[in-house]
C-alpha cells in the first residue's frame, strides 16, 4: 500500500466508525492550525474576495476604485494583446507540459532500473527543478541563448552559421522558454519514481515467464498501472504552467517581447496592474484565468475516466 | 498501488487554484500614511553610487534638523514603481519620493502629490524651463527638477579611429551623415563591430526626430505626431538595419534590454550610442574614459534645428497626504537649494537645475561630470520648445515603440504599418 492508499483507507475507516468516537477536544488542534488558518484568511481568501470586487471596478491603485459593473470583462473581448497572450500561454501549456512529463517519465523509468548511486542521480536530475524557477537561472538562460551566447558558440563550432538570437527572435523565443520549462522536470520525475516503486514485481515476473519483451512490459504493465500518477502530474503541471511568470518576466525583461512572442497571460496581467495602472482590469483577468484553469482541470478529470486505470 | 482517491488529488490542486485570483492587492484604505512627528521616509530608485550619495545627504541634513529622522528607502527602477503604487494604494506612501516624467501626470492627476509652490518651495535660483518641467496642467508645481537632462549622442573615438573614420562635426551633421559614417565604420571594422546601436527602438531618438518635423511625442490633446511622421521614423530605422550601420534585429533587441556595462557601446562593439546626459558618467567609465558627447544630428545640418530640450532627469515630490507636509517640503527645499546638499549629491542625478548650486559644486565635479555639464551649457542657446508633459497612460510609450519597432525589424510589418500601429496603440493607451 502506498502512503496515498493508506491515507485513503484511514479516511474510510474513520467515516464508517466516526459516530462512535467521543467528541474530542479540538482546541490544541485549532491552536496548531492557527498560523495556517491566518495565512489562508489573510493572504489568500480576503485578497481573493477583494480582487473579485476590484474586477468590477475601475481601479488605478492611486485613487479609490469606481464601480463599473461588467465593463472590464466586456473590454477583454476586444483586447488584442489579451488574446495573443492567451495564445502564447496555451502553446506553452499544450507543448510544454506533455514534453516535460514525457522526459520526467523516461528518466524515472531509467533510474528505476536498479542503477547504482540512485540517490545521487536523483538529486542531480532534481536540481533543475530547484533552480529552474529562479531569477538567476532565467538570467543565465538569457546569456546562453543570446546571439553571442554559449549555445550559438557551440553550434558555430559544429559549422552552423546564420544562427538566430534564440531569445531575441520572435520565432524562437517562446520555444526557448518552453525548453527551460521542460528542463525543470524534477518534481514530476520524483513522483513517477515513487509510483514505479509501487508496481508489484510479480506482474513483471509473470510477464517475463511468458516471454514479454522489455518494451511490451513497459507498455502493458508499467504504463497502465502508472496512469493515476500520470494523471496527477498532468493536472498539477497544467495548473502550474498556466501560472508561469518568472521565466518569461526575466528573459524578456518584463516586456513579453520580442514582438509579444513571450507575453504570457500572467505577464500581461502584471503589466496591466502595475505598469499601466489598471488594477481593476488586472483583477478581472485573474478571475478569467481562474475560470480557464478550472475548466481545463474539469476537462482533465472528465477525460480521465477514459484512460486512467485504478487497480483497486 | 495508488487507489481511486481523486478527492486527495483535488485537495492538493485547489490551493494552487486559489493562489491565482489572489494576485490583486488589498483594497485601499484611506488612513493617512507615514511616520509620526519627527520622522520622514524618502524613497528613490537608482544604483549603488546614488544610494551612497543620497545617504550622505540625508546624514548632512542632521545638521539642519537634528531631531528629524529620515529613513532612506532605495530601490531599483522596476521594483520602485511596483512598490510605490502599492504603497499609495495602501495609504502608506513615503513623504518624499523621487518621480519620473513618465509617471508625473499619472500620480499628479490622481491627487497623490502635493503642490510645492504654494507649500513654500523656493525656486528663485532655477532656470524657468527647469521649473516648468515639473508643472502639470491645472495642478501646478507637483515635482521639482532634481537634475537637468538632455538627449545626447555618445561617440567612442577609439572605434572611429580604428575604422579610419573621422568624428563628425556635431554642429552641422545630418541624419544621412550619421548613416554614412556608421556604415563606413561597420565596413572597415572587425566583424561584429557596428557604427551605431539600433536607435530606432530608443524613445529619445523618436522624440528628437518628431521635434525636427515640427511635431513632438505629445501635443496638449494627445499624440503629437501623425502616422506618416512615425512611418518616416521607422523607415530611417529600417535603413539603419539595411545599410548595416546598425546590427541586425536580434542583436538590436538584445541591446535594448542591456545594462550600461554590457552594452555594445561600452564593450567597444558600436562606435555610437544614444543616451541621456546623466548617463554620460556611467558610459564614460564603462567605455574607457574617452567618450565624446555630441549633439544629435539634424535634418538641415544646423545645430539650432536639432530641437534639443532640457528634461528633468528625475524629480523630487512630496506626498499629498504627508503627515507633516511642512517638514517634507523643507527637506526637499534643502535638497535642491542648498549648496551643502549639492556637494553631497553632485551631478549624479543630472546637472543641478539650481544655478547657484551648479556653481557651488563646480570644483567637486569629475572630468566625466564636466563633459555633461559643458554639453548642457553649450546647447543653452539652441534649445527648442519645452515638450508637453507625458499624459496619463503615456508611461507605456517605450514598450509600444519597442513592440512596433521589433515587428518592423523582424520583417513582420513594413514602416507604414508600424507607424500606424504606433500611433493607434499610443492613442488608446493615453485615452484612459
Amino acid at each position: 500500500m502506498s502512503a496515498l492508499g493508506e491515507l485513503a483507507t484511514m479516511a474510510k475507516t474513520r467515516r464508517r466508525g466516526g459516530v462512535k468516537e467521543k467528541h474530542p477536544d479540538n482546541k490544541p488542534a485549532l491552536a496548531f492550525m492557527l498560523p495556517w488558518l491566518l495565512g489562508l484568511l489573510g493572504i489568500t481568501l480576503l485578497p481573493m474576495i477583494a480582487s473579485l470586487y476590484l474586477s468590477f471596478t475601475d481601479y488605478s491603485l492611486l485613487a479609490a476604485p469606481r464601480w463599473i459593473g461588467l465593463q472590464n470583462f466586456v473590454d477583454m473581448f476586444h483586447d488584442a494583446r489579451l488574446m495573443s497572450s492567451l495564445k502564447v500561454t496555451l502553446i506553452y501549456v499544450v507543448v510544454g507540459v506533455p514534453l516535460q512529463l514525457a522526459l520526467a517519465l523516461a528518466l524515472a523509468v531509467l533510474l528505476n532500473e536498479g542503477l547504482k548511486g540512485l540517490s545521487f542521480y536523483r538529486s542531480i536530475f532534481y536540481l533543475p527543478s530547484l533552480l529552474g524557477g529562479s531569477v538567476a537561472i532565467a538570467i543565465l538562460w538569457r546569456q546562453m541563448f543570446g546571439t553571442g551566447g554559449l549555445v550559438n558558440q557551440f553550434l558555430g563550432m559544429l559549422g552552423l552559421t546564420n544562427l538566430p538570437g534564440w531569445i531575441s527572435d520572435p520565432s524562437t523565443a517562446l520555444g526557448t522558454i518552453i525548453l527551460l520549462h521542460v528542463w525543470t522536470f524534477g518534481s514530476p520525475m520524483i513522483i513517477f519514481l515513487a509510483g514505479l516503486r509501487q508496481i508489484p514485481q510479480m506482474y513483471y515476473e509473470a510477464a517475463a515467464v511468458d516471454g514479454a519483451t522489455r518494451w511490451s512490459r513497459f507498455l502493458r504493465i508499467t504504463l497502465p498501472l502508472l496512469t493515476p500518477i500520470i494523471f496527477f502530474n498532468l493536472v498539477l503541471q497544467v495548473i502550474n504552467a498556466f501560472q508561469s511568470f518568472t521565466q518569461a518576466f526575466v528573459v524578456s525583461g518584463g516586456t513579453g517581447g520580442p514582438s509579444d512572442s513571450t507575453l504570457f497571460y500572467t505577464l500581461y496581467l502584471y503589466q496591466k496592474g502595475f505598469t499601466q495602472f489598471d488594477m481593476g482590469y488586472a483583477s478581472a483577468m485573474a478571475w478569467l484565468l481562474l475560470v480557464i484553469v478550472a475548466l481545463f482541470t474539469a476537462v482533465n478529470f472528465l477525460v480521465s475516466k477514459f484512460w486512467v486505470f485504478y487497480d483497486d | 498501488m495508488p487507489t481511486r482517491r481523486q478527492a486527495l488529488g483535488l485537495s492538493l490542486t485547489v490551493p494552487a487554484l486559489w493562489g491565482l485570483a489572489a494576485c490583486g492587492p488589498n483594497q485601499s484604505s484611506s488612513s493617512s500614511g507615514g511616520g509620526g512627528a519627527g520622522s520622514l521616509r524618502f524613497m528613490w530608485w537608482g544604483n549603488a553610487i546614488r544610494d551612497d550619495l543620497t545617504r550622505k545627504a540625508i546624514d548632512a541634513y542632521k545638521d539642519v534638523q537634528p531631531d528629524l529622522t529620515i529613513s532612506g528607502e532605495p530601490a531599483d527602477w522596476s521594483g520602485y514603481w511596483d512598490k510605490l503604487a502599492t504603497q499609495v494604494a495602501g495609504g502608506d506612501m513615503p513623504e518624499v519620493i523621487q518621480m519620473d516624467e513618465k509617471y508625473l501626470s499619472e500620480y499628479g492627476n490622481r491627487g497623490a502629490l502635493l503642490e510645492l509652490a504654494d507649500a513654500g518651495l523656493d525656486t528663485s535660483d532655477f532656470e524657468d524651463t527647469s521649473v516648468k518641467a515639473g508643472e502639470v496642467p491645472d495642478k501646478g508645481l507637483l515635482a521639482i527638477n532634481a537634475g537637468v537632462n538632455t538627449p545626447v549622442l555618445l561617440a567612442n573615438p577609439a572605434v572611429f579611429e580604428k575604422a579610419g573614420v573621422d568624428l563628425p562635426d556635431d554642429t552641422t551633421w545630418t541624419w544621412d551623415d550619421l548613416i554614412d559614417r556608421a556604415t563606413r565604420i561597420t565596413e572597415k571594422s572587425a566583424k561584429g563591430v557596428y557604427g551605431i546601436q539600433q536607435i530606432g527602438l530608443v524613445q529619445a531618438t523618436f522624440q528628437v526626430y518628431m521635434r525636427q518635423f515640427g511635431k513632438d511625442q505629445y501635443a496638449t490633446d494627445g499624440a503629437g505626431f501623425s502616422a506618416e511622421d512615425a512611418e518616416e521614423f521607422f523607415a530611417y530605422a529600417q535603413k539603419l538595419q539595411d545599410t548595416k550601420a546598425s546590427p541586425g534585429a536580434s542583436l538590436a533587441v538584445e541591446e535594448a534590454g542591456q545594462s550600461v556595462d554590457q552594452s555594445m557601446f561600452s564593450t567597444g562593439k558600436t562606435a555610437m550610442q544614444v543616451a541621456w546626459s546623466n548617463q554620460v558618467v556611467a558610459f564614460d567609465a564603462a567605455a574607457g574614459g574617452d567618450v565624446r558627447v555630441l549633439r544629435m544630428p539634424s535634418m538641415t545640418g544646423r545645430a539650432a534645428d536639432a530641437q534639443l530640450w532640457y528634461k528633468a532627469s528625475m524629480y523630487f515630490a512630496v506626498a499629498a497626504k504627508a503627515s507633516d507636509p511642512k517638514q517634507a517640503v523643507a527637506f526637499v527645499d534643502w535638497l535642491v537649494n542648498s549648496p551643502d546638499a549639492g556637494k553631497q549629491l553632485l551631478a549624479e542625478r543630472g546637472v543641478p537645475a539650481n544655478l547657484e548650486v551648479r556653481k557651488a559644486i563646480e570644483g567637486d565635479l569629475t572630468e566625466s561630470d564636466r563633459k555633461a555639464v559643458d554639453f548642457i551649457e553649450d546647447i543653452a542657446g539652441e534649445l527648442g520648445e519645452t515638450p508637453v508633459i507625458t499624459p496619463q497612460g503615456g508611461g507605456e510609450f517605450e514598450d509600444i515603440l519597442k513592440r512596433c519597432g521589433e515587428d518592423l525589424l523582424f520583417g513582420r510589418q513594413d514602416a507604414k504599418a508600424a507607424g500606424k500601429a504606433l500611433l493607434d496603440q499610443l492613442t488608446s493607451a493615453i485615452s484612459v
